[in-house]
């Protein structure tokens, strides 16, 4: 009897050693993917729990462990295909205990959630909380395993691909938007066995600042780190911290920022690689996040100007330019909550545009590859930071009195100006032929030095693209419908110019 | 012949059992005592419980709750599903591996300790060991049965009391999604570990319009068609003196259907825009149309379908092109005729039972049928004179020849009920008869559906529901009751419940509407049921604990049978071979069927034909070889003791039944042998 | 059955051989046996490790079929089930459930013979008191038994049916001095009652004792059979014993002898006399043995 209890102590004791030893390692891979710096401790305890279940499941089952998982996966990609989904997450839940190492295993099963089983879904509901149960799965993996490139960048496709750009998007879009703000909290938990995910957790407080515990730093700058260098500071939302705060919940696309941001600097600073992507791809998503995230804010700015003049929203964004645009200056509305939302957009859109730039600037230094066309959404951010910041100031104007009026239509007056030109510059630049070119320009200026020429003299050049266009025989002009959008705002900006000098 | 292979399982238990018991063991049939067996039994018994083997149940239990931590439910009544299947399936292979380990090794184990030595020199028969040894082992079965049994009513109860009361909370709390809100309801009131009877359809249609009784004719919209059962045998066409191996005649296909203007859809006008488009180039002769709506609509295309044959099974025999009716127009009041060529009639002789489909072709017309729109017509001798061939006899109604069969689209999860305002969209009928129904109160019912939808509708800010409406209409009195509306998720259950009074005498139909444009729901035979009664857990619980001890029966019978001659871990490996051989077999399935053996020698790339001829013909004389083994062996499939539990479907007495018939089936004449074996052994090491 | 039915037990041409896998002859147990034992009387069998006894036995109780020969048993065929009614069998080591304790394990036995319970519940404590284990160890489980315990209680399982035939296999190895005693007195009066006792050992100053006639066994044969007071009167052999001879003196009186024309002439020290027989035998049927043996009380024949 003695012998055999002997045995368990030695049994359990070694359990408890694979586990220590496992983490050791853990550690140490840790501290060697992130060279410049170490763990704090704090991080490393909630990993070793996590990831307890793991080690017990593979040494109890020891040599088992491959043909059941081998089972697991054929079982569970059966279900999928046969549409019956009833163990299926149990089955994967399975496959991510005993298979905690294996990166591709995660990403596929993130994406096979977040699109192969929310497809299966008939309501939107139920199609939105599989994608939420894909991110959990992925969260689950990034507590296990902190500061992996694959997965953060994985929950960054998510909210990017799945919740911002598919075709339910509107749907997902608005709910993101709701659920992250902050809400009491919920009786019901995710330890309760039934439990299921429908929505997200918020992370903003009752003033729209991100909860403390998300922003707050888990990883200790290393001193050795250059003083410009940048540096993932643990915290889950560190890169939403600066544009604090969101009274209008967060949007998929800043989320989405967020998590490729972080993605890029393990790429830049940690030196890790993305087991499936290049990394030219993960270094210029953070410019394309911030872009997206931008046009979000620019529809929602729209939207909120057009509901409090009580205007009918059209479906698309492009037909809402047009619509307020001959807003006049002593327009009242009922609604002033709408406007603060409207001037809310119309703020961040510019410093999300800079921001934006710059991103795409510090990715070009890198990777040239796609020079020509980063080039083009540079110059669009550029424009649309300043449309954006006009719409920003004569909205305010139409509220304000006296001399800030004044000042405030001044440089409305400015900023549309500066997007008409830019506008036309695009379309000089990027939309019309080279030979057309050749015959317009002067001759000192290239397409490259498109920059040079004066406000004043771009929309005479205009025209005589457009002669020379309808000089030539019909045909189809692969441009017509960019150039259509582009003149959209164009004439936006024209009769908004229109409006500020009637009103002097 | 087929009796005799389809039995011959049974032929072979029969004839061993009786020339086993008859030939070898009379005199010790003659000295069968059962107080030596129990006693032989008990000491089996004793011996297990002494060396601590139910000990081994606690470790399960253990096992089952941390795996049961471990799982990811779709909702509530999921988690308990899992819960139930995880202690159902360890309670399962825990008492089928500690059955087998232990009946392998006793007697091995009592030969080769010599304990044997004072057993049979005492008065006891050899079968009477067996059968003692037998009984003692199912009765340590039987203690981990119950044992483990016990604890899965108590772990279910705990966590379905856990489970309500975390409903409760949700449902107070308020913050539940419409979708979910019906089901948590229909939780709380009919609790989570239930057993309930459930009675499926005997029928479904899909119509254009709901067909009222006076009705003639009954009307489908042009994607769906209708079927017409036929049975055909020789006798019917076959000319006198028709001998093997002469061309039989041409049949022919005598149809009438009827067509009506039907407003088209929004989808229907933009797919016509572009076919009137395209058609104006070849209309000559008429007048020219300009594109406004009104002559489109007014300038429908002439009613057309499309005729098929098909098998019993639905899919396609004789394809609308070897039928030359691809696209057949309609003219007001003529029949369609269509010749089934002479060389296709003996297909159809052959597979006796065949559809004939009629598919709607054109958009923009109804298509209608009466009871009797199909026969055949057979040349007869003298010439152009035919014989009349009717559908096959209505099995209601075997005096009338089944009336024509309405179905949807086939999509996805079956027949589609396409959704959209109510001109534009079909209904679904499921017919019930003889349906237990209560005098008064709600009678349950249970849905589930898989549902498509075209994409359309996706970028919309709101959910929208797939939204059902359900009424019910009285088959005696031709009443229909009020509707309810029901909004399921696709291949999810949904509960909903009834008026007992619409229902009648439990002969009704349930009449199905789908209200949700873009949304497609898919209707199979076994999507609704009707509850109707219900059973404690407990019994159903202790029913597939039965079962499982009756497996466990058959596990101990093979076990000992395979220890009588061989070593016990050889034993082991035999009785896991013999247990799963069947279920190995059926799981290769079809890719055993006739045609493997020229798959494997074209797989394996022997181009030399007389090469690939011995490989292939050895393979299939090798898979005929294991098919005819795994007749032989028993089927455990017999023995699905979970599904039905775990699903809070009562398991039907006829299950048990079967499972004791399987266990006996088998397990006699493997005690038979055992005994013969065990009788002309030297049980000296 | 009635007891004037024949012989207790009766062999004709008994054999046994053990074959390979293969079926070939691997081992010739028993070849040849003629035995009878007589109602009554206390029959032992002898022989070294390896001659045939426990075969015989085997065959006998039907735990082994033999390959040519008949046997019957209590005038039935060996091995049949009828027959094990009215015997009663120790093996060589008590080869019981160890996890049954004493009384479970009488009681089990009982009921084999379906015994009815009432019955049991007297006989059972009464045999125990026979075998002389007392209270305490009959509630011990068996695998806690020492080896003399472990003999009585297979010896009482032996008797739990009262049984007509007793065969008894090494029925004293385990025991100690005092055990043997009341063993062989427990012998002796089983035959006052009537019973016959087959007994097999090769501890002869028990067989000696107790034993009627009996018989020794050597490489599957029978060497020899009879009354052990016949067996151990050897006609043509004359022993002196004397006292007080030196090594020369001895020389003297052997050559003396051989002058006589006495033959193979051996002086010894004095043994027991049927140890002096079983020697013999199996010194005779050892091959290529040409030296004299040694006569000792080891067990010999080990070839």
């Amino acid at each position: 009897m003695r012998g055999r209890t002997s045995i368990i102590v030695l049994l359990i004791v070694s359990l408890l050693a694979t586990g220590a030893t496992s983490q050791f390692a853990f550690n140490r891979r840790q501290a060697a993917i992130h060279r410049p710096g170490q763990l704090a401790s704090s991080d490393t305890g909630a990993a070793s729990l996590a990831g307890m279940n793991s080690y017990a499941l593979a040494l109890l089952l020891g040599g088992l462990r491959g043909p059941l998982v081998m089972m697991l996966w054929s079982s569970s990609e059966a279900q999928k295909n046969e549409k019956n989904l009833e163990d299926f997450d149990t089955k994967v839940e399975w496959i991510r205990l005993l298979q905690p190492e294996f990166d591709t295993v995660h990403i596929f099963q993130i994406w096979n959630k977040a699109y192969n089983i929310s497809v299966q879904m008939a309501s939107l509901a139920n199609k939105y909380a599989t994608i939420l149960d894909a991110l959990d799965y992925a969260r689950k993996i990034d507590r296990q395993k902190p500061n992996d490139i694959n997965i953060v960048e994985a929950i960054g496709q998510i909210y990017f691909d799945k919740l911002g750009n598919s075709a339910e998007k509107d749907y997902y879009q608005q709910r993101v938007r709701d659920e992250t703000q902050w809400r009491p909290p919920e009786r019901s938990h995710p330890g309760d066995i039934g439990w299921r995910r429908t929505r997200l957790d918020p992370i903003l407080d009752q003033k729209g600042y991100l909860l403390s515990e998300l922003v707050k730093p888990r990883i200790d700058r290393p001193s050795n780190l250059p003083a410009d260098s940048e540096w993932n500071n643990g915290a889950e939302y560190q890169y939403l911290q600066p544009y604090q705060p969101f009274p209008y919940g967060v949007s998929t696309f800043a989320i989405a920022y967020n998590y490729y941001k972080q993605a890029q600097v393990l790429q830049t600073v940690g030196k890790q690689r993305h087991i499936q992507l290049s990394s030219m791809v993960v270094d210029s998503r953070p410019a394309l996040a911030l872009e997206s995230w931008g046009r979000d804010e620019w529809t929602r700015g729209r939207q909120a100007e057009l509901k409090a003049f009580d205007k009918n929203i059209p479906a698309e964004r492009l037909d809402m330019e047009m619509a307020t645009a001959s807003l006049p200056l002593n327009a009242t509305t009922d609604q002033p909550e709408l406007i603060d939302a409207a001037l809310y957009s119309y703020q961040l859109i510019p410093r999300l545009c800079h921001d934006s730039i710059a991103e795409f600037r510090r990715h070009l230094l890198s990777y040239s590859t796609n020079f020509w066309t980063y080039m083009s959404h540079i110059d669009e951010l550029q424009a649309i930071a300043d449309l954006t910041q006009a719409d920003h100031d004569y909205l305010a104007a139409l509220r304000a009195t006296g001399k800030e009026r004044e000042q405030l239509l001044q440089s409305a007056g400015h900023s549309y100006a500066a997007a008409v030109a830019g506008y036309r510059r695009i379309i000089l630049k990027y939309y019309v032929d080279q030979p057309i070119l050749d015959q317009i320009l002067p001759n000192d200026i290239t397409k490259e030095t498109v920059d040079k020429i004066p406000a004043g003299q771009l929309q005479s050049l205009l025209y005589q693209v457009q002669r020379i266009l309808q000089a030539r025989p019909p045909g189809i002009n692969p441009h017509t419908e960019d150039v259509a959008e582009y003149h959209s705002y164009i004439d936006r900006g024209n009769l908004r110019l229109a409006q500020i000098t009637a009103g002097h | 012949m087929s009796l005799i292979n389809d039995n011959l399982g049974w032929w072979i238990a029969g004839a061993i059992v009786v020339i086993g018991l008859v030939g070898f063991g009379l005199r010790d049939l003659l000295r069968f005592s059962p107080r030596r067996i129990w006693a032989i039994s008990s000491v089996c018994f004793a011996e297990s419980i002494r060396r601590r083997v139910l000990w081994i149940t606690p470790l399960a239990i253990l096992g089952v709750i941390i795996v049961a931590q471990l799982q990811h439910p779709i909702d509530e009544q999921d988690a308990i599903r899992q819960t139930i299947k995880f202690c159902l399936f360890a309670t399962g292979l825990l008492v089928t591996i500690v059955v087998i380990i232990l009946a392998c090794t006793n007697l091995p184990k009592e030969i080769d300790t010599r304990v044997i030595y004072t057993i049979v020199t005492k008065p006891t028969t050899r079968l009477e060991i067996i059968l003692g040894k037998v009984i003692g082992f199912a009765r340590v079965s039987a203690a981990i049965l119950i044992i483990m049994g016990l604890f899965t009513w108590g772990y279910l109860h705990l966590r379905a009391w856990n489970m309500q009361r975390y409903i409760a909370r949700q449902l107070a709390s308020g913050d539940v999604g419409p979708a979910r809100k019906p089901s948590l309801e229909h939780y709380q009131q009919s609790g989570l570990l239930q057993a309930r009877q459930l009675q499926d359809a005997d029928s479904y249609e899909i119509f254009a319009k709901l067909p009222q009784p006076s009705d003639p004719v009954r009307w489908m919209f042009s994607e769906q068609n209708f079927i017409v059962p036929f049975k055909l045998g020789l006798g019917d066409i076959a000319p006198p003196n028709w001998q093997s191996g002469q061309p039989l005649p041409p049949l022919m296909i005598l149809a009438h259907v009827y067509t009506q203007e039907a407003p088209l859809t929004d989808e229907q006008q933009e797919q016509l825009g572009g076919d009137l488009l395209r058609g104006l180039g070849t209309d000559t002769g008429g007048p020219r149309l300009s594109t406004t709506q009104s002559t489109m609509t007014a300038k429908r295309p002439a009613p057309k379908v499309a005729v098929q044959i098909l098998d019993r099974n639905g899919y396609t025999l004789l394809t609308p092109n070897i039928l030359d009716a691809t696209s057949l127009t309609l003219h007001e009041g003529q029949p369609l005729q269509i010749q089934i060529p002479a060389e296709q009639v003996m297909t159809l002789i052959n597979h006796g039972r065949f559809f004939v489909s009629i598919a709607g072709g054109a958009p923009g017309w109804l298509y209608g049928a009466d009871s009797n729109p199909v026969i055949l017509l057979a040349p007869t001798a003298q010439a152009g004179q035919f014989n009349q061939i009717p559908p096959a006899p209505d099995p209601r109604n075997p005096n009338r020849p089944t009336p024509p069969i309405f179905e949807g689209r086939g999509g996805t999860h079956g027949q589609q009920l396409r959704g959209g305002p109510a001109e534009h969209n079909p209904v679904g009928v499921y017919r019930f008869h003889n349906v237990p129904v209560p005098a008064s109160g709600q009678v349950p019912f249970e849905m589930r559906v898989g549902i498509e939808r075209t994409g359309n509708e996706l970028s919309t800010s709101t959910d929208d529901l797939t939204r059902l409406s359900i009424s019910v209409r009285n088959l005696k009195t031709g009443v229909i009751g009020q509707p309810i509306a029901v909004t399921p998720e696709s291949l999810r259950p949904t509960y909903f419940s009834l008026p007992a009074g619409d229902l009648g005498d439990g002969n009704f139909e349930l009449i199905l509407r789908n209200h949700t444009n873009g949304h497609w729901v898919g209707l199979q035979a076994n999507s609704v049921f009707v509850v109707t009664s219900h059973q404690p857990f407990i019994a159903n619980l202790s029913k597939s604990l039965l079962i499982l001890w009756l497996m466990t029966l058959l596990v101990i019978i093979i076990a000992i049978l395979c220890s009588t001659f061989l070593s016990w871990p050889i034993a082991v490996v035999l009785t896991i071979v013999l247990l799963l051989g069947r279920w190995g077999v059926m799981q290769l399935g079809d890719s055993l069927g006739s045609g493997i053996g020229n798959q494997i020698a074209t797989d394996f790339g022997f181009s030399d034909p007389s090469q690939a001829k011995v490989v292939s013909s050895s393979v299939e004389a090798l898979t005929k070889a294991l098919t005819a083994i795994s007749h032989v062996l028993p089927d455990i499939s017999r023995f699905s003791a979970t599904e039905d539990v775990e699903r809070g479907v009562m398991v039907p007495t006829a299950r048990l039944y079967e499972s004791g018939a399987v266990a006996f089936g088998f397990g006699l004449p493997m005690i038979v042998l055992a005994y013969i074996f065990l009788k002309n052994k030297e049980v000296a090491p | 059955m009635s007891t004037s039915n024949g012989e207790a037990v009766q062999t004709e041409h008994l054999s046994k051989v053990y074959k390979d896998f293969w079926g070939r002859d691997k081992v010739r147990a028993l070849d040849d046996l003629n035995l009878t034992i007589h109602r009554g009387e206390v029959f032992g069998l002898l022989g070294p490790n390896g001659s045939g006894k426990s075969t015989t036995i085997k065959l006998l109780l039907g735990l082994i079929f033999a390959s040519r020969g008949r046997a019957s048993v209590l005038g039935q065929p060996a091995g049949s089930t009828r027959i094990n009614e009215r015997i009663g069998f120790l093996p060589e080591e008590s080869y019981l459930y160890r996890f049954l304790n004493g009384e479970e394990t009488l009681r089990f036995y009982g009921r084999l013979f379906r015994i009815p319970s009432r019955d049991l519940k007297k006989r059972v404590p009464a045999l125990l008191d026979t075998v002389g284990l007392d209270e305490k160890s009959r509630k011990r489980k068996l695998r806690e038994y020492s080896k003399g315990m472990a003999r009585r209680i297979g010896l009482a399982q032996a008797l739990i049916n009262n049984p007509d035939l007793i065969l008894l296999d090494e029925p004293t190895t385990g025991l100690d001095p005092i055990g043997t005693r009341e063993m062989k007195d427990l012998i002796l009066s089983l035959k006052a009652q009537g019973k016959t006792v087959l007994l097999c050992s090769h501890l002869l100053a028990d067989v000696q004792d107790v034993c009627d006639r009996i018989t020794i066994l050597f490489k599957g044969k029978m060497q020899t059979i009879g009354e052990v007071r016949d067996l151990l009167q050897v006609k043509d052999i004359t022993q002196v014993q004397t006292r007080g001879l030196n090594d020369s003196q001895i020389q003297e009186v052997r050559q003396f002898m051989s002058r006589l024309g006495g033959q193979d002439t051996t002086i010894t020290h004095p043994t027991t006399t049927l140890e002096d027989l079983f020697v013999r035998i199996v010194r005779e049927n050892t091959p290529g043995s040409g030296t004299p043996l040694v006569p000792s009380t080891g067990t010999p024949g080990e070839g």
